[in-house]
């Protein structure tokens, strides 16, 4: 038996599934809108800002490559990347760490391997003075921009991201400063910028490589040690260095497929 | 049979409460907590990348300053230290360049310390690089040892003395800081 008159339990069925339509059809309205703007584009949401060509994130996938044998220590790097980016003092976003290992005989000394990095390198090295080193050499280190990179992952607002030319990026407006990423790099490359509480590390100079130039760190290095490459150009050095010579990166057991490659890594290298 | 009706609400019951989610992260979460181009191509703040390409470039490379010390660049170039930025051992452009125009004094460091941050001998560096000791290579010069002693005989600029027909009479006067 059906009743004529609209009951409650009608009203209710009824405007649940009026609005569960609607909201089914601006769902896949919004995905659509989405997806429909240049999947390629780096442009802010910003409609003004959308009519100017922009930086094509996806024609680039930036690598870093370091060549131990060259490094002389003598610290420009982490001089230039401070005066780039402000980096606080007493914090480094690059620095370079001296290996001063013993020969090989006699067997006592064989393990005392000496690492030091005073000031990060800032303001160079001074002789270490010990007897019986067998190899010495420095290993510039800084953020690998690890492909799978752990610090995006426990980033919990999503402050901390990849880039779809490979640089992981850290935003300021939404990091919180919980020092959870700090933790979680296992190549110790973030901190803690004490001015702003958030997290801060290299950005692979971000704002230079988008307008073709490279880090600033890899500019001034007088030796070539520093080299800065794009794999997706057919003609760069780097790619090409990467494809014919050994290299090697450091950690890769730890998985994180980092992006920064070595020549001339030795065993002794943390 | 009696019982599928309950089955049927029960039913009706959680797609009602899915649905009921999916309208509240649709209009509060999406619309009004969620921040201005946050999920875009991933759960970042997408509006950041604009950000971090806009931040000042500061060292322009030596090519830079070519335009207006071009005698000093031109030395620069063809002498040893060529892979050595201006930069390195002065300051970043900007701090010396502002809109086209000469905005602040560029730094000048003559302190041997300056010279022995790269050319100090130390174990570490690959032993091609030239490198000294400061004390012997005085003594074997027979020089004095004082604050901008590498002067006397080096021009920083283009510091081997292979490369000049005389000694160097040391780097050309600039106003001092």
């Amino acid at each position: 038996m059906k009743d004529k008159k609209q009951t409650r339990r009608d009203f209710v069925k009824s405007v649940v599934g009026y609005t569960s339509g609607g909201l089914v059809v601006h769902l896949l309205g919004e995905a659509s809108a989405e997806t429909a703007g240049n999947e390629g584009d780096v442009r802010p949401v910003s409609k003004a800002i959308r009519e100017e060509e922009g930086y094509r994130w996806d024609m680039h996938e930036y690598a870093y490559l370091i060549d131990t044998s060259k490094c002389i220590g003598c610290g420009f790097c982490v001089l230039a990347c401070k005066r780039e980016n402000d980096v606080p003092e007493g914090f480094n976003r690059t620095w370079v760490e001296r290996y001063i290992v013993p020969e090989f005989e006699p067997e006592e000394q064989r393990g005392e391997v000496h690492v030091d990095s005073p000031d990060g390198g800032l303001f160079g090295f001074e002789p270490h003075g010990a007897a019986g080193t067998g190899k010495a050499f420095f290993v510039p280190k800084l953020c690998n921009h690890c492909r799978a990179t752990p610090c995006t992952q426990v980033c919990p607002v999503g402050a901390s991201y990849s880039t779809k030319d490979g640089v992981v990026l850290v935003d300021k407006g939404m990091c919180i400063g919980c020092g959870y990423c700090v933790q979680a790099c296992p190549y110790g490359s973030r901190f803690i910028d004490p001015a702003s509480h958030t997290a801060s590390k290299c950005t692979w100079c971000y704002h230079r490589i988008t307008k073709g130039l490279k880090t600033a760190c890899v500019t001034v290095c007088p030796v070539g040690a520093r080299q800065f490459g794009d794999l997706k150009d057919v003609y760069d050095p780097v790619r090409k260095i990467l494809s014919h010579e050994r290299v090697r990166v450091l950690q890769q057991e730890l998985l994180t497929k980092p992006q920064c490659y070595y020549l001339g890594l030795d065993q002794e290298v943390r | 049979m009696e019982s599928s009706k309950h089955v049927i609400r029960v039913f009706l019951l959680l797609v009602l409460a899915i649905v009921g989610y999916a309208v509240f992260r649709t209009i509060f979460v999406t619309m009004v907590l969620e921040p201005k181009g946050y999920g875009m191509y991933g759960p970042y703040r997408h509006d950041d990348v604009a950000i971090q390409m806009a931040k000042e470039v500061r060292h322009m490379g030596s090519e830079a300053c070519n335009e207006c010390h071009d005698d000093i660049y031109a030395e620069h170039e063809a002498g040893s230290h060529q892979p050595v930025l201006c930069e390195n051992c002065h300051a970043p452009y900007v701090f010396h360049v502002k809109d086209e125009d000469r905005y602040a004094p560029m730094p000048i460091a003559k302190s041997y310390e300056l010279c022995l941050r790269c050319h100090r001998e130390t174990e570490a560096r690959p032993v091609d690089f030239p490198q000294q000791n400061l004390q012997a290579h005085l003594k074997e010069q027979g020089a004095e040892p004082g604050d901008e002693v590498c002067f006397d005989c080096h021009d920083p600029h283009s510091p081997a003395l292979e490369d000049e027909s005389e000694p160097a009479p040391g780097p050309e006067s600039q106003p001092e800081q």
